[in-house]
C-alpha cells in the first residue's frame, strides 16, 4: 500500500483544482448565510428604525395602527418549540437507543425506515391532521380534564381553546422526534463496537454499557440532533399556523391561544404586500427568528465544548 | 461477540444505502418544488395559438366555488381553448399577488385600499377595475349543542368580538331569544387568522354599529382582534366552530351550508330578525346606492335599510387592468368576464348560495368590462 503512494506520480493541479471546487463550494454557504442575513436586516430597518427596541420589548403587534411589538410571537415561538422538545427529546433519544443498541437487527432496520419516513411527512399534513383530529380529541380527552383537574398549576389554568401553545408544542414534538431520533441512532452507531464490547467484557450490564461506552462519547452528537430538532421547530411555520389560535399574546396559561413569528409571517405576509412599513416589520420578525436560532446554537456549541474540555 | 461484528457492518452498508436514498429522495423534491415555482411563474405569460390561453387568478375563498364552477362551465361548454384557473387564496393573497404580476386577475371581497390600490396600478401600468360579480351573505354560525335557532343583534355580536360579552346567557343574548335555553358557558370567538376579504365585511358592519368597535379595531382585512381564537380560511373558521362547543365565527354562507353548520339570524337595521339567503342578500342591494363611476365600482351593502335586508351582505370583487399587457389574454378574460355576467350564469349564483347582481349594477359592470383593452 504504502510503496503504491510513494510511487504514484505527483498530481498537484488536479489536487489544486479539486481543492478550489471544494472551498469555492464551502464559501457559498457563507455567502448565502451573510447575503441573507444583511439584505433582510437592511430591507427590515425602516421597522426597526419606527419601533426601536419596542420592536424587541413591545408587547403589541397591531399593523392597523403601525405598532410593531413582536415580544408576543418571540414568546410563543420559544415556548411551542420548548414544550416541543421537552416532549421530544427523552422519547427520540429512547427511540434511538433501542432501534441502535435493544432491538433485534432485523426489527431495528425497519423500525429505522418507519422513523426515517416519518420525519419526511410535510408538515401541512401534521397540521391537517392536527386540526381535524388532534383538536377535538385533546380538546375533549386531555385539554378539557387537565384545566378541570390541574387548575392550581398556572400552566394548565385558564382553559380557552383547543388551539393553543401546548397543542402547538405537541405537533412541533410530534414532528421533531423522527428526526432527532435518527441522527442519534446515526450517532450511537458512530460508537466503535470494541467499546462496548470492553464495558461488557468486564460486566457490565446492558444499561451500564450504554451508560459507559455509548452515551458519553455520543454526547456533542445528540446535542446536535436536539439543535437540528429545536431549529425545525422554531421555524415550523403551517402546522403551528393552523394550531395555535393566531392569537398573539403572552400568558403562563399554555391552554390559551398564542402565535409564533413563523406562522405570524406567513399568516400577514399578503396584507402586508402594499404597506411598507408593515412588510419591513414582517422582515424584521425573520430576521428576529434568525438571531434566535444563532443564539441557540451558539449557546449549544459552548455547552458541548465545556463539557468535552472537562 | 462476532454477532455483534457483523451487526456492526450491516449497519455501516445500510447507512450508506440510506444517505443514497436520503439524496434521491430531496433531489426529487428539489426538481418538484423547481416545476411548482415555474409553473406559478410561468403562468401569467401561458396560453398560446390563436385564441387558446390560460388565464390565471387567485383570492376570495368566499366567491371561489362561484368562480370555480364558471371556469369549468365555460371551457366545457363555451369556449375549450381557454382555460382559467382560479386559486382560493384568500382576499389578501388575491390583491398581492395581483399586485405582483403573478395572476391575470385577483378576487376580493374587500374593495382595495387606496395604498393597495396605487401599488397595483404601478405595477400593472394601468387603472385597476373593481368589477362586482355576485352578491353574498357572511353567516354567523355556532356551536351550541341544544339550541337550533339563535337570534343576534350588531351591538352584541361586536361586544362578543370584543371581549365584553362573554357568556352566552348574557342579558343582552336573552333578551333577543325569548324561549330558547341558553347555557351559562363561556362563549368561543373563532375568527379569521389570515387577511380575508370575509373580516372584511364583518368589521365593516361592527364599525358602523358599534362606536367602541370603530375607535379601538376599525375597519380591516386582517384586524388586531381583541379576543378569539384564529383560523386560517373560511374552511378553517367552519372546522374550529364546528369542532368547538360554544364557540361562535363567520363564514360565507355556502360554507355554513355544506357544513351543515347552524347560523343565527341578526336583526337588521329596520329592527327585524332576518337570516341569510339569496333573497335577504338581494333584498340589501335593493336599498344600497349604487356607484356610477366604472373606475370604481366598490359598493357597501353591510347594515342596509330595508325590512328583509341581511346586515351582513356583500359584494365580491374581481380585479382587473384596464390597458392588457397581453391582447389574447385581455380578449378571453373580457369574454369570460361578459359571459358570466349573463342572466343564465347570474342566476345560477342562487344555487350556491350567493345573489346576482341587480340589473342596473350587471349594466354598469358589464360596460366596465367593455371598456378593458
Amino acid at each position: 500500500m504504502s510503496a503504491d503512494l510513494q510511487d504514484a506520480p505527483p498530481r498537484r493541479s488536479a489536487d489544486t483544482i479539486f481543492r478550489l471546487a471544494v472551498a469555492s463550494c464551502a464559501s457559498v454557504v457563507l455567502l448565502l448565510l451573510g447575503g441573507m442575513l444583511v439584505r433582510t436586516t437592511w430591507s427590515a430597518w425602516p421597522a426597526f428604525q419606527h419601533s426601536g427596541i419596542g420592536f424587541l420589548t413591545g408587547t403589541t403587534w397591531n399593523p392597523n395602527t403601525g405598532t410593531f411589538g413582536a415580544l408576543p410571537y418571540i414568546y410563543g415561538t420559544l415556548v411551542t418549540s420548548v414544550v416541543a422538545l421537552i416532549l421530544a427529546v427523552p422519547v427520540a433519544v429512547l427511540i434511538a437507543l433501542y432501534l441502535s443498541e435493544i432491538a433485534p437487527p432485523a426489527i431495528g432496520t425497519y423500525l429505522g425506515y418507519v422513523v426515517d419516513l416519518l420525519a419526511a411527512v410535510p408538515s401541512v399534513v401534521y397540521g391537517l391532521w392536527g386540526v381535524f383530529v388532534l383538536v377535538p380529541f385533546l380538546t375533549t380527552y386531555v385539554w378539557q380534564p387537565l384545566s378541570n383537574h390541574l387548575a392550581f398549576i398556572p400552566i394548565f389554568a385558564q382553559f380557552a381553546s383547543g388551539r393553543n401553545f401546548l397543542t402547538a408544542g405537541l405537533i412541533l414534538a410530534l414532528m421533531i422526534t423522527p428526526i432527532i431520533s435518527a441522527i442519534c441512532r446515526e450517532v450511537f452507531r458512530t460508537v466503535p463496537n470494541d467499546e462496548r464490547e470492553a464495558a461488557l467484557a468486564v460486566g457490565a450490564t446492558r444499561w451500564e454499557m450504554i451508560r459507559l461506552a455509548v452515551l458519553p462519547p455520543s454526547r456533542s452528537g445528540i446535542v446536535a440532533a436536539i439543535m437540528l430538532g429545536f431549529g425545525r421547530a422554531v421555524g415550523e411555520t403551517i402546522a403551528v399556523a393552523y394550531l395555535i389560535g393566531g392569537f398573539p399574546h403572552i400568558t403562563a396559561h399554555l391552554l390559551q391561544q398564542g402565535s409564533t413569528i413563523a406562522a405570524n409571517i406567513a399568516l400577514q405576509f399578503n396584507e402586508a404586500a402594499s404597506q411598507p412599513l408593515f412588510k419591513a416589520a414582517l422582515i424584521g420578525l425573520g430576521v428576529v427568528l434568525f438571531a434566535i436560532t444563532l443564539i441557540i446554537n451558539v449557546a449549544a456549541r459552548l455547552i458541548i465544548r465545556r463539557g468535552n474540555s472537562r | 461477540m462476532t454477532s455483534q461484528a457483523r451487526t456492526g457492518g450491516d449497519v455501516s452498508k445500510s447507512s450508506h444505502r440510506r444517505a443514497g436514498r436520503t439524496a434521491a429522495v430531496a433531489g426529487a423534491l428539489g426538481i418538484a418544488l423547481l416545476a411548482a415555482a415555474c409553473s406559478s411563474s410561468g403562468g401569467s405569460s401561458g396560453g398560446s395559438g390563436s385564441g387558446a390561453a390560460t388565464i390565471n387568478g387567485a383570492g376570495s375563498t368566499f366567491a371561489a366555488p362561484m368562480y370555480q364552477q364558471w371556469a369549468g362551465e365555460y371551457n366545457s361548454k363555451v369556449n375549450k381553448n381557454v382555460q382559467i384557473n382560479y386559486q382560493a387564496i384568500g382576499s389578501g393573497g388575491g390583491i398581492s399577488e395581483f399586485t405582483q404580476g403573478i395572476v391575470d386577475f385577483g378576487a376580493t371581497d374587500a374593495p382595495m385600499s387606496a395604498n393597495e390600490q396605487s401599488a397595483a396600478q404601478s405595477s400593472q401600468g394601468s387603472t385597476v377595475l373593481h368589477l362586482p360579480m355576485i352578491l353574498g351573505a357572511v353567516a354567523i354560525i355556532y356551536n351550541l349543542p341544544g339550541v337550533s335557532k339563535l337570534t343576534l343583534d350588531g351591538p352584541a355580536l361586536a361586544s362578543i368580538y370584543l371581549g365584553k360579552i362573554t357568556k352566552w346567557n348574557d342579558p343582552a343574548i336573552k333578551k333577543l331569544n325569548p324561549g330558547v335555553t341558553l347555557p351559562s358557558a363561556a362563549i368561543q370567538p373563532v375568527q379569521r387568522a389570515d387577511s380575508s376579504g370575509t373580516s372584511y365585511v364583518v368589521t365593516s358592519y361592527f364599525s358602523a354599529i358599534s362606536p367602541a368597535w370603530a375607535s379601538q379595531v376599525g375597519v380591516s382585512k386582517a384586524p388586531s382582534w381583541p379576543t378569539g381564537t384564529g383560523a386560517t380560511g373560511s374552511s378553517g373558521v367552519a372546522a374550529a366552530v364546528s369542532q368547538t362547543k360554544d364557540s361562535i365565527g363567520y363564514v360565507e354562507l355556502g360554507y355554513a351550508t355544506s357544513g351543515k353548520i347552524p347560523f343565527a339570524s341578526l336583526m337588521n337595521a329596520s329592527g327585524k330578525a332576518v337570516a341569510p339567503s339569496t333573497t335577504s342578500v338581494e333584498a340589501a342591494a335593493a336599498g344600497a346606492t349604487l356607484p356610477t363611476d366604472i373606475t370604481a365600482l366598490k359598493l357597501n351593502l353591510v347594515n342596509q335599510p330595508g325590512a328583509g335586508a341581511y346586515p351582513l351582505s356583500t359584494a365580491t370583487y374581481i380585479l382587473v387592468a384596464q390597458a392588457q399587457k397581453d391582447a389574447n389574454k385581455g380578449k378571453a378574460l373580457k369574454a369570460w368576464l361578459l359571459w358570466s355576467l349573463k342572466s343564465p350564469q347570474q342566476a345560477e349564483s342562487t344555487k350556491l348560495n350567493y345573489a346576482p347582481l341587480p340589473t342596473a349594477l350587471d349594466k354598469l359592470v358589464v360596460s366596465a368590462v367593455n371598456s378593458v383593452k
